[in-house]
């Protein structure tokens, strides 16, 4: 397709408007936890390193127990993707194909899940996990974080297996194929990038919660990445260095898994309906 | 149940010496040379007075810290009704607000962290801060010399005051053993010692509350309460005329619990410097507040 | 039939009753201690019938908090939409290194809220902040400017931030409706000479139309809904300028102990978004039906 001057011209500038939107902030981020103190916070701040230290890195390894966080956050943003989608692709399923009474109510009531307002779910669910004893534990946290990927799941999976040609299905089915065999050999098959898409939304709200981590854990040695990183803000001094190197520490690792398997969500996304 | 006090911490007015020295002004001991100073170290872009607006705690203890030095101390009378709203204390707000007008335009969101990065960072001339030594010494320039304390000025020169928390360990156990453990616990802390090293692990915030500590080897051991000696003594000394809201002359009322909550001496500097109402109209909403939350 | 609806049942109920138990739930017993007078968590309080919501619906800060929902949901609909059809507008063109853009662009998406909160508190900071310094070299602005320090300018900072976090995500949605509108569409309406706005106009707007009534309704749900970004940097201030309602129930419950009235709050908000979650979906519906 060819473009006029003019479009192009355009192009570059909103190309060039965003990656400064997404990518200056970053590089502030990164490049800071590399300067000296008195750098980071000179009243004329610099674009590029004056100086070079680790002594944040040093720090915040020695201050805190950032490698245990970030195994905890791994664990529970991994299990809350697993079964989420062991929840979410039947459930998804049966909404798409499969008719039984309720279907459209109960639909649109998972839907309305998200019409709730989060914070309200804390106080009840904090003393439903206090009589259960899953007060300061992980499974707490894989719960409430499914619970919150769940709604959006579904209704992404449902318009995704509405992306499947009718004819394939329908030709399984003429050859006398149980449901449940045509879901897992061919529907799964099928819509594999939608659920990868599904599986990182779900790791994502997961990696990325605070509230509920900073409620329902209480011990350091169970502390997500957020929670963790929150409590390296200090109350009564910031010291900002100590928090750009911690921020970094805090992109890092999900940035390696985006790069790994980023390419697949976003085509997995562009690829799959959403109606 | 019971607690015993561990530690101290007073508000104070931090400056450096060699900007007041260039400004030709000296630290200054009534409200009236305050606002002078801040008006003339307002200059180039620098903030002459950081002061915080936020509805927060450092704002309340700020805000107090005037109070208590425009002789607006009690916050309740001696049977309990509450007593906030009178001249003493419109004054010490109005005062306060005008004072405000020298800080930083984002003032309003600040914490402690905040005035201390606007002083390391040379924004602000002078902060009202516990102490601000750990972060001078590690993030600005470190120069133990320059670095200027007072007490908070009062309205007329008279004797400063300020407010101070005695931060308490505190036990809430039945059990024998338990009990036993902690008193021994307590009082291997408290042993001069031993609380000189435990102070110190916040050098410069941390005071002690006991005679002793203050004399304590291991607190003065410390290699940057050595550097700073000069400044500790004086924040030790300013602590002497510490108060607290709702726990002065004996008038303490269990209703102060949601008056601190909810932050309701910030949350009325916010009505006069955010808002724009008059201190009085805010100071007396101000008590109408305390007296909702006291319900 | 009947095995459909067992194996149906099958499907479906593993999720339905996750649900129940982690939401559903919950929303009972908001609705209990809304009914009751209950300070703390976990104190007996006696029944009350209606009487916190004739409290909650007469005060004045309930329905502030409600205005700066309706505010922040609107705010953020319209700077996400605006930003997100750029970058997906631009993103469904061929230009070099267009799929490393498409991967990245989501960065701001997958960074944890409690460090896009440090970033932006530091970069608008007056003092050791970026923009300021930024700002003043470029002559906008003389002195620093307090960015969260009026009800005004702290509402649009945190506007801003919630957008700049999420509108990768809804690029790329858009980006999804974008790549399913053919090519022959364009390169016929190129034929009859029709130019770049004209195509926009005829062909990718009207095409794009149901998605972004779908995102519209989404979005919405999913920022009224914020609570931790407004938290962390404002606490709703100053002087309750960006105290939206999930602001106000936490202050309500936690600050200022009166855990029934909190909960009052959260139901009246729920059947707000609920009775607008409906409207919405039915006007979709109608539109498309599977």
């Amino acid at each position: 397709m060819n473009r006029s001057l003019g479009l192009n011209a355009a192009l570059v500038a909103v190309v060039a408007f965003f990656v400064v939107l997404v990518g200056l902030p970053f590089w502030w981020v990164v490049s800071g936890s590399f300067k000296i103190p008195q750098e980071i916070i000179a009243r004329s701040p610099t674009m590029i390193p004056q100086s070079f230290t680790l002594q944040h890195y040093q720090k915040l390894f020695e201050a805190s127990d950032y490698p245990v966080y970030l195994v905890n956050s791994l664990i529970v943003a991994a299990s809350s993707t697993v079964l989420t989608l062991l929840l979410a692709i039947p459930a998804a399923y049966a909404f798409f194909r499969l008719v039984f009474p309720g279907r459209g109510f109960l639909y649109r009531t998972i839907l309305l899940a998200y019409a709730f307002p989060s914070i309200v779910v804390l106080i009840p669910l904090f003393g439903l996990f206090a009589k259960v004893g899953l007060v300061d534990r992980l499974p707490a946290l894989v719960i409430v974080n499914v619970a919150f990927a769940l709604p959006f799941s579904i209704w992404m999976l449902r318009s995704f297996l509405a992306g499947v040609p009718k004819e394939i299905e329908e030709a399984a089915v003429m050859d006398g194929a149980p449901t449940l065999t045509i879901l897992r050999r061919i529907m799964i098959p099928l819509i594999a990038p939608g659920i990868a898409s599904v599986g990182i939304y779900a790791f994502v709200t997961a990696w990325t919660e605070y509230v509920f981590a900073s409620v329902l854990i209480l011990s350091d040695a169970k502390r997500t990445l957020p929670v963790g990183f929150s409590g390296i803000i200090g109350q009564y001094q910031i010291d900002w260095g100590l928090l750009l190197a911690g921020a970094t520490v805090a992109i890092v690792p999900v940035v390696a898994i985006f790069a790994l398997i980023g390419r697949g969500f976003v085509s997995g996304l562009t690829e799959g309906a959403v109606k | 149940m019971w607690a015993v006090p561990l530690y101290n911490m007073a508000m104070n007015l931090w400056y450096r010496k060699s900007v007041l020295e260039e400004a030709g002004i000296e630290a200054p001991k009534t409200w009236e040379e305050w606002r002078a100073a801040a008006e003339k170290l307002s200059v180039d872009g620098v903030s002459g007075m950081g002061l915080p607006a936020n509805k927060q705690l450092y704002t309340d203890q700020t805000v107090y810290s005037v109070m208590v030095n425009g002789g607006a101390t009690e916050i309740y009378n001696e049977d309990g009704t509450l007593r906030f709203d009178n001249p003493e204390t419109v004054g010490a707000y109005e005062f306060y607000a005008d004072l405000n007008k020298f800080s930083p335009a984002d003032s309003t969101s600040w914490t402690w962290g905040e005035a201390e990065a606007c002083f390391s960072s040379k924004a602000c001339a002078m902060v009202m801060q516990f102490s601000v030594i750990a972060t001078y010494d590690t993030q600005a320039e470190g120069d133990a010399a320059d670095l200027g304390v007072a007490a908070i000025p009062s309205k007329d020169g008279g004797d400063h005051n300020t407010i101070s928390y005695a931060n308490a360990v505190m036990l809430l156990s039945k059990d024998e053993a338990k009990m036993e453990a902690s008193k021994k616990f307590v009082s291997f802390l408290l042993e001069p010692d031993n609380y000189g090293r435990f102070l110190n692990m916040e050098p410069g915030l941390f005071m002690p509350v006991t005679a002793d500590g203050a004399e304590a080897e291991t607190f003065w051991a410390d290699p940057m309460v050595e550097k700073y000696r000069e400044q500790i003594e004086t924040v030790i000394d300013n602590a002497q005329n510490g108060r607290l809201f709702g726990f002065t002359s004996g008038r303490t009322f269990p209703s102060i619990a949601a008056i601190s909550a909810q932050n309701i001496i910030a949350e009325t500097l916010q009505s006069i410097v955010v808002s724009g109402q008059s201190a009085a109209e805010a100071v007396t909403a101000g008590q109408a507040r305390m007296q909702e939350v006291a319900q | 039939m009947q095995q459909t609806r067992a194996l149906a049942f099958v499907l479906v109920a593993p999720a339905l009753l996750f649900l129940a138990a982690t939401l559903g739930w919950p929303l009972v017993q908001a609705v209990q201690l809304s009914l009751q007078d209950v300070r703390v968590i976990g104190a007996p309080g006696a029944f009350v019938g209606l009487d916190n919501y004739s409290r909650v619906l007469s005060n004045p800060s309930f329905w502030n908090a409600a205005w700066l929902s309706v505010v922040w949901v609107v705010a953020n609909a319209v700077l996400q939409t605006v930003l997100a059809l750029a970058v997906a507008l631009v993103l469904n063109e061929k230009f070099p290194g267009v799929r490393v853009a498409r991967t990245w662009v989501i960065l701001t998406w997958i960074v944890p809220t409690v460090v896009v909160v440090v970033i932006w508190r530091w970069l608008f900071s007056t003092s050791g902040g970026m923009i300021n310094p930024l700002l003043i070299q470029a002559g906008i602005v003389e002195r620093p400017v307090g960015f969260f320090a009026t009800p005004w300018t702290a509402m649009a900072t945190l506007v801003f931030i919630n957008s700049w976090r999420w509108f990768p995500f809804i690029a790329l949605m858009m980006l999804a409706g974008l790549t399913r509108i053919p090519d022959d569409l364009y390169e016929a309406a190129r034929i009859d000479g029709a130019n770049a706005w004209q195509r926009f106009k005829r062909i990718t707007w009207p095409l794009l139309a149901p998605t972004l009534g779908v995102l519209a309704v989404i979005g919405t749900l999913l920022s009224f809904n914020v609570f931790d970004i407004i938290w962390l940097l404002t606490s709703g201030g100053p002087a309750g300028g960006s105290r939206t309602l999930p602001v106000l129930i936490y202050e309500t419950a936690f600050k200022g102990y009166r855990l029934s009235e909190a909960a009052t709050v959260s139901v009246l908000a729920t059947l707000l978004l609920m009775a607008f979650a409906m409207v919405a979906t039915r006007a979709l519906d109608r539109g498309d039906d599977r």
